[in-house]
């Protein structure tokens, strides 16, 4: 593929827009909110590539090295840098402890079973391959828009595009713990979403 | 066992560490132990794992037809 | 050569693993399944039953077996010997009764309360989650009877499982 690039293969590139091109676009609007300039950020990313294509070493892999160029190109341009903003919301630090299911669903210490569940967790009835509808995703889609932004991030990169825990972490400057912590509660509360919509059910 | 037992609000937080695989193996067991017993949790983790997979299948979006032509005249214009 | 237990989801898959067993007779090494090579192959010793059940309890046959603690034996490669069928709804439900009845009445409100819930439990019980959950339950109501007894009454329920199953081990 590299060297298919390297001697400007046209074919080749088109099998990379094909491969990264979606990737590239929801990666650069974790970091920027205009979709024009989520444009920008992708373009300038390709033509990074293209020229950067002939120095590239292959230790790292084609995409690691395609998505840290995007990366750095839509952190330089978006509006908030995650580096430099602290937590903008204690959901957002994972150094602050939270239930990720609220403590009123579990009963209390005064009774036969602490810890437990207070009652059944409700069923989702309609099978996997229906809630892999449009409506779900939707949903799901939104919700994700409306996380705290390193949640945001986190299961951006690690369930929608499906990155590794190191990639994530590598990218987005988080040790392995607070990724995890952060993944965490983003899962929970797109679950919690999924149960209180009622999509659920057939 | 009891003192170590691992409880249901104990057990909601330890999803993620169990998916990853990230969990020490003694806690593995008790997480596991857990499960076998309790259909609530073993409801609880199922949906987790459903709500990961609804997830990924953001990933399938093509990318509009559009885009993907801007995205191939950078290369058209880069070999002029 | 060990023999031991496994319980299996229908179908002979993994409880946990989703990984499917093959037929009987055939072997299944865990450096060749990815969902098994982190921690190789479990099975039961009978003293373990009642805290893993599952709908299909089968015996099996390990080789390179290592005993854990808590009846657990862990091995690299092994084989279904065969299914034990005596382990069914019907044998579920006489466990479940036989544990509520094996925990005195009376005793604290907890103790009372856990008892009950253990019978509530019954209703509906079949091999598998349903059974095991009984069998906690009614574990530790025990529990809050006489403290610290949990686990002896776990190995109570092991022992008559045990002995219903015809297992040996």
């Amino acid at each position: 593929m590299v060297r298919a690039l390297r001697e400007g293969d046209e074919a080749a590139f088109a099998h990379l827009v094909d491969a990264f091109g979606g990737s590239m676009q929801r990666v650069a609007a974790l970091y920027v909110r205009d979709r024009a300039v989520v444009q920008e950020v992708v373009q300038d990313t390709w033509v990074a590539v293209l020229r950067g294509i002939d120095r590239f070493e292959s230790r790292s892999s084609l995409r690691t090295w395609l998505f840290s160029i995007l990366v750095n190109i839509a952190k330089t341009r978006g509006v908030r840098e995650s580096r430099s903003v602290p937590f903008a919301s204690i959901a957002d630090d994972p150094e602050s402890g939270e239930e990720s299911v609220p403590v009123d669903r579990f009963l209390g210490d005064d009774s036969a079973w602490p810890g437990h569940w207070a009652s059944a967790v409700p069923e989702w009835h309609r099978p996997l391959e229906r809630l892999l509808s449009t409506e779900v995703r939707t949903l799901i889609s939104a919700s994700i828009a409306q996380l705290p932004d390193m949640q945001r991030k986190v299961v951006s990169l690690r369930d929608v595009e499906g990155w590794s825990a190191e990639e994530v972490c590598n990218v987005l400057e988080l040790s392995e713990t607070n990724q995890r912590v952060l993944l965490h509660r983003a899962r929970s509360k797109l679950r919690e979403v999924i149960e209180r919509s009622g999509l659920q059910e057939n | 066992m009891s003192s170590t037992e691992i409880t249901c609000k104990e057990l909601v937080e330890l999803v993620t560490d169990y998916l990853d695989h990230r969990m020490p193996a003694e806690q593995r067991l008790r997480f596991e132990e857990h499960i076998a017993f309790c259909s609530p949790c073993a409801v609880y983790l199922e949906q987790i794992r459903q709500t990961i997979t609804v997830t990924g299948a953001l990933r399938e979006d093509d990318l509009d037809q559009q885009s993907r032509d801007a995205m191939l005249n950078v290369f058209k214009d880069f070999r002029r | 050569m060990t023999v031991a237990y496994k319980f299996l989801r229908p179908g002979r898959v993994g409880a946990f693993t989703g990984v499917q067993w093959p037929e009987a007779g055939r072997w299944l090494d865990s450096d060749d399944e990815p969902q098994l090579c982190r921690s190789g192959i479990h099975a039961l010793k009978p003293s373990a039953l009642p805290k893993w059940m599952t709908e299909e309890l089968w015996r099996i046959e390990l080789e390179d077996a290592h005993e854990l603690e808590r009846g657990m034996v862990v091995a690299r490669r092994g084989r279904l010997i065969d299914r034990v069928m005596a382990w069914n709804d019907d044998l579920a439900r006489d466990y479940g009764e036989a544990c509520i009845a094996h925990v005195p009445e009376g005793g604290s409100p907890i103790a009372q309360q856990r008892r009950a819930d253990a019978l509530a439990a019954l209703a509906g019980v079949r091999a598998g989650t349903p059974a095991a959950a009984v069998g906690y339950i009614a574990a530790k109501a025990a529990d809050a009877y006489a403290p610290g007894s949990y686990e002896t009454e776990r190995q109570w329920q092991a022992a008559w499982l045990s002995d219903r199953l015809g297992l040996s081990g």
